[in-house]
């Protein structure tokens, strides 16, 4: 996503608005392994042919190496990340179910955590080139040897607790764990993501009011997936809090089950209670799944790179315009409601069908969103894996609809900003999730009127009709919505809302058009989700007569390569 | 395996579709319409340009004769200001130098131009074409149109291998910085007969083969040389983004959407020598030396700042594009990516104005050595 910034001249740089910025160690890697990517599909099928010569401990195994190494390949540093967050929770969540642990039980956490930090900060990889290693300069900085030392030093006073928490009463000691596992994976999660927003909003307040503060932000890097892998692992020690899982008793199948690669960066957010038991058991890998899974990534690369790719450089140009005029703002919305969606779902249906190949099912994590009637159904089948997320551990538990009216639109609109703030640190998403929760708001209220009020009063409309009208109705809602999502600040939102009110009808189109790709493809896009929806089947395509279905794949497959030449884009949920 | 099958036909059918309903016009000098390009677009450059020389001289697509370097070509350009022409400006360059030509003699009828452009010229063809035009005219001022677009393809030989999407045979030199100053190398044709003969010579076809492959950046056999495979729309599909790919990569090695134009790239290096020499000879020559900086859609003023360093120190009248079109507004450029009219009726205006400010403040006979 790119924002404008005026140049002392006069003129405009075009910068990422989630472009990383260093922190004085060398950036990540630029070729990073996306799905999209050759490296990726090479890795994958290395991957697939050794995965399908060993046995389940050596599968799990094979599993936690490469998605230690898919991961390692963006930025080895934020590996450590993950396996303290995971040695954490390995450690909490058997505490809460049994207290003491044994002397294996403690090691093994800490010697991950211990070699992490040695491994991915205590030495500086960039020293390692293809013209050899600079062994001097392997040694790790200031910094860094802080970082190592600060690691040992938690660990040890982890284990030092260990007797004592292990000694109270079971509710305290619950109560204590999982509340530690919780402050410190929000507390990683808010440091990286949201510290420099929170300063940096702090700041500019300060300087509206006439002083002039020290800068305070740190130009943190993003850790890749840290959204997603933390949900996770906060589902986890809440579910084991809940007792509505039983705590992992290797180190390995829960470090599996965070770092799993194909969901590891962008979802879907995967349950304990789902994808736990699958890493525990024998899976079997038959030619019907491994076809289920080529198809589905087929479909995936086809979204991502002929649909996604293909209409960006129209959306990239509309919102970077300072002026653009009414059809403008309504096609850059529309077409990045269809980028977004084709760029997640597609990357969902890539990780999905690379699990499948490994005879692991993951969650759906789309049920074509653009056909609900209204904002609630649209989030049973957006993004299903947040929203069934933020209801279970936040919606629910705030009180859900439980106590009458106001206290239930108080809890959507929390909820819901809650949502919009997982996305990013600005204030766009803060909006659009409020935006989103005053929808849910305002289709309860009226779903409420309707029952008091209308029943009888008014003729219905013909069931299909009304039903085509809702989708329409919902569809502008949700488009204004992705403006809200994609724009550069809210001053951006204000624009573009102001120029849909006061430059109705103004049809004047310069922006790109889409590339031609899109024009190939989306057709076939659309014919898939009609059919999907129509038949309620996510593979619905299967059930097609043998010759179209293979005219099917094979424009698939057409349309995939003539969308390669399109630009790439990072998955946008890459981001979060 | 059945499903398989099934896949493999659908593709061939696809393959077989296009060709026959999409297929470019039999006589090269017939316009096709847009599917039919996109779909023809990764055929291999050698297959373009076979197609373009059509099936005999005379039945050829006139693109073929565009571009080439050859003073002949420039015999009917004004030499110098005629009577009632106040002044002659030579502009070099590439499409948009070519509008400013043409703006320039709208909003001045005492204004002659020595209009020495190609069609999507790189900045070592605008360039090249500075220094051979140099001995032909007597312009007051002398124009280097560059555009931020073309500047990482300053490393190509020829507009084949610089556009893979147009086959224009036309040569340009390719210049590399060796001890501070530009070394040249000069382009294998230098002229559309040369040009035509030697594509039908193997021996001569295969050393300029040779010399794309030892001095020409962009080039890649895969995507230059024809096949029986052209006739497959499956692998023109494959060949067509395997093209886009390549050059977006080699693009990034120099430009950077985050940081701009990678200052240590041996392109940005040899542009700044050439805007240094370019400036140094035109003023040794008595010539006004005026740069044209093109900022391409989505280039943001990265090209102005990355040429700033240079044109500050020699003290080089510039005319950038970005002080009259927002670089990032969609609306400041027609769909062809040109800028509108007006747009350049006011660069020309403002092009007039730059000139007669920098003659009167220092007349260029005057030259600096």
């Amino acid at each position: 996503m790119q924002e404008r910034r005026a140049h002392p001249d006069g003129a405009f740089l075009l910068v990422r608005k989630f472009a990383p910025a260093s922190i004085g160690m060398h950036t990540p890697r630029l070729v990073s392994m996306l799905f999209n990517s050759l490296p990726y599909l090479v890795f994958l099928a290395s991957v697939c042919a050794a995965y399908r010569v060993l046995g389940l401990r050596g599968q799990n195994r094979l599993l936690l190496f490469a998605s230690y190494f898919f991961y390692a390949w963006w930025d080895i540093r934020f590996l450590l990340l993950i396996v303290l967050s995971t040695s954490l929770d390995f450690a909490c969540g058997l505490m809460m179910e049994r207290g003491r642990l044994t002397t294996r039980e403690r090691v093994t956490p800490s010697l991950w955590a211990v070699s992490a930090a040695v491994l991915c900060v205590g030495i500086d990889w960039s020293a390692v080139s293809r013209a050899g290693i600079d062994l001097p300069a392997l040694a790790p900085d200031a910094g860094a040897a802080g970082v190592v030392a600060a690691v040992v030093a938690t660990v040890a006073v982890g284990n030092a607790l260990h007797g004592r928490v292990a000694g109270l009463s079971e509710p305290r000691r619950r109560r204590l764990l999982v509340t530690t596992s919780i402050v410190c994976n929000l507390g990683v999660l808010g440091f990286f993501k949201y510290f420099d927003f929170f300063v940096g909003s702090a700041e500019a307040l300060v300087r509206e009011l006439g002083w002039d503060p020290a800068p305070l932000r740190l130009g943190l890097i993003l850790p890749v997936g840290i959204s997603f892998y933390t949900f996770q692992t906060l589902s986890y020690s809440i579910d084991v809090y809940r007792r509505e899982v039983a705590p992992a008793s290797r180190f390995s199948e829960l470090a599996l089950y965070v770092a799993f690669f194909p969901q590891l960066v962008a979802g879907p957010i995967e349950r304990a209670a789902r994808l736990l038991p699958a890493l525990q058991q024998p899976r079997r890998l038959s030619a019907d799944q491994t076809f289920r899974g080529l198809h589905q990534i087929l479909l995936g690369l086809f979204k991502k790179v002929a649909i996604a790719d293909g209409v960006a450089v129209t959306v990239d140009q509309i919102f970077a315009s300072p002026a653009p005029t009414w059809i403008e703002v309504i096609v850059g919305s529309a077409l990045f409601g269809l980028q977004i969606y084709c760029d997640f779902s597609g990357y969902t249906d890539i990780a999905r069908g690379s699990a499948r190949l490994l005879g692991i099912e993951l969650t759906r994590n789309f049920d074509v969103p653009y056909f609900s009637r209204n904002p609630r159904e649209f989030w049973r089948r957006w993004h299903i894996s947040l929203s069934t997320w933020l209801r279970d551990y936040v919606y629910i538990p705030l009180g859900g609809s439980r106590y009458g009216a106001l206290s239930t639109y108080r809890n959507l609109l929390v909820t819901m900003l809650l949502g919009g703030l997982w996305h990013g640190a600005a204030w766009t998403f803060l909006l659009w999730g409020l935006y989103h929760g005053a929808l849910l708001c305002l289709h309860r209220g009226w779903q409420a009127w309707c029952r008091k009020w209308k029943r009888g009063r008014f003729p219905a409309l013909p069931h299909r009709l009304g039903a085509l009208v809702s989708m329409g109705l919902c569809l502008a809602a949700t488009g204004y919505g992705w403006m809200i999502f994609r724009a550069e600040s809210l001053a951006q939102v204000v624009d573009f809302t102001a120029v849909l009110g006061g430059d109705f009808g103004n049809l004047r189109f310069d922006a790109r058009l889409p590339r031609f790709p899109v024009a190939m493809g989306l057709p076939v896009l659309i014919a898939l989700e009609v059919l999907q929806y129509v038949r309620a089947d996510a593979e619905a395509d299967r059930g097609l007569v043998l010759p179209v279905r293979g005219l099917l794949y094979a424009s698939l497959v057409f349309t995939l390569l003539v969308g390669v030449s399109s630009e790439p884009a990072k998955f946008i949920y890459f981001a979060f | 395996m059945a499903l398989l099958g099934w896949s493999v036909i659908g593709l061939i059918a696809i393959d077989v579709g296009v060709n026959v309903f999409f297929s470019l016009p039999p006589d090269p000098r017939v316009k096709p319409n847009r599917v039919q390009r996109y779909f023809d677009n990764g055929r291999s450059t050698e297959g373009k340009v076979r197609y373009l020389l059509g099936e005999s001289e005379d039945a050829a697509h006139p693109i073929l004769a565009r571009g080439w370097l050859a003073p002949e070509r420039l015999e009917s350009e004004p030499a110098r200001a005629e009577s009632g022409e106040r002044r002659l400006i030579a502009v070099y360059g590439m499409s948009h130098a070519r509008r400013l030509a043409r703006a320039v003699s709208r909003v001045a009828d005492d204004v002659a131009v020595r209009d020495v452009t190609a069609p999507a010229a790189t900045p070592n063809w605008s360039y090249g074409a500075y220094r051979m035009d140099r001995p032909a005219h007597e312009a007051d001022a002398a124009v280097l149109g560059i555009l931020a677009y073309n500047v990482s393809k300053l490393s190509t030989t020829t507009a084949m291998t610089a556009y893979f999407d147009m086959a224009f045979p036309y040569g340009q030199p390719r210049y590399r910085v060796e001890q501070g100053r530009l070394q040249e190398t000069l382009p294998f044709f230098r002229s559309a007969d040369d040009f035509r003969a030697a594509f039908f010579d193997p021996d001569r076809w295969d050393q300029f083969r040779e010399s794309l492959l030892q001095h020409d950046r962009y080039y890649d056999p895969f995507l230059f040389r024809e096949s029986f495979l052209d006739r497959s729309a499956v692998v023109r599909a494959l060949r067509r983004s395997y093209a886009g790919r390549l050059r977006q990569r080699l693009a990034a090695t120099v430009y950077h959407p985050q940081t701009g134009f990678d200052a240590s790239s041996e392109e940005i290096r040899v542009l700044r020598e050439m805007v240094s020499e370019f400036a140094r000879t035109a003023r040794r020559d008595g010539v006004l030396p005026v740069v044209f900086v093109v900022n391409s859609l989505g280039f943001g003023d990265a090209l102005y700042r990355s040429l700033l360093p240079v044109l500050t120190q020699l003290d080089v009248p510039t005319l950038s594009s970005h002080d009259f079109v927002s670089p990032n507004d969609p609306h400041g450029y027609r769909s062809d990516s040109h800028f509108h009219d007006a747009t350049d009726d006011a660069m020309a205006r403002a092009l007039l104005e730059l000139v007669e400010r920098n003659l009167r403040i220092r007349p260029e006979t005057a030259a600096t050595p």
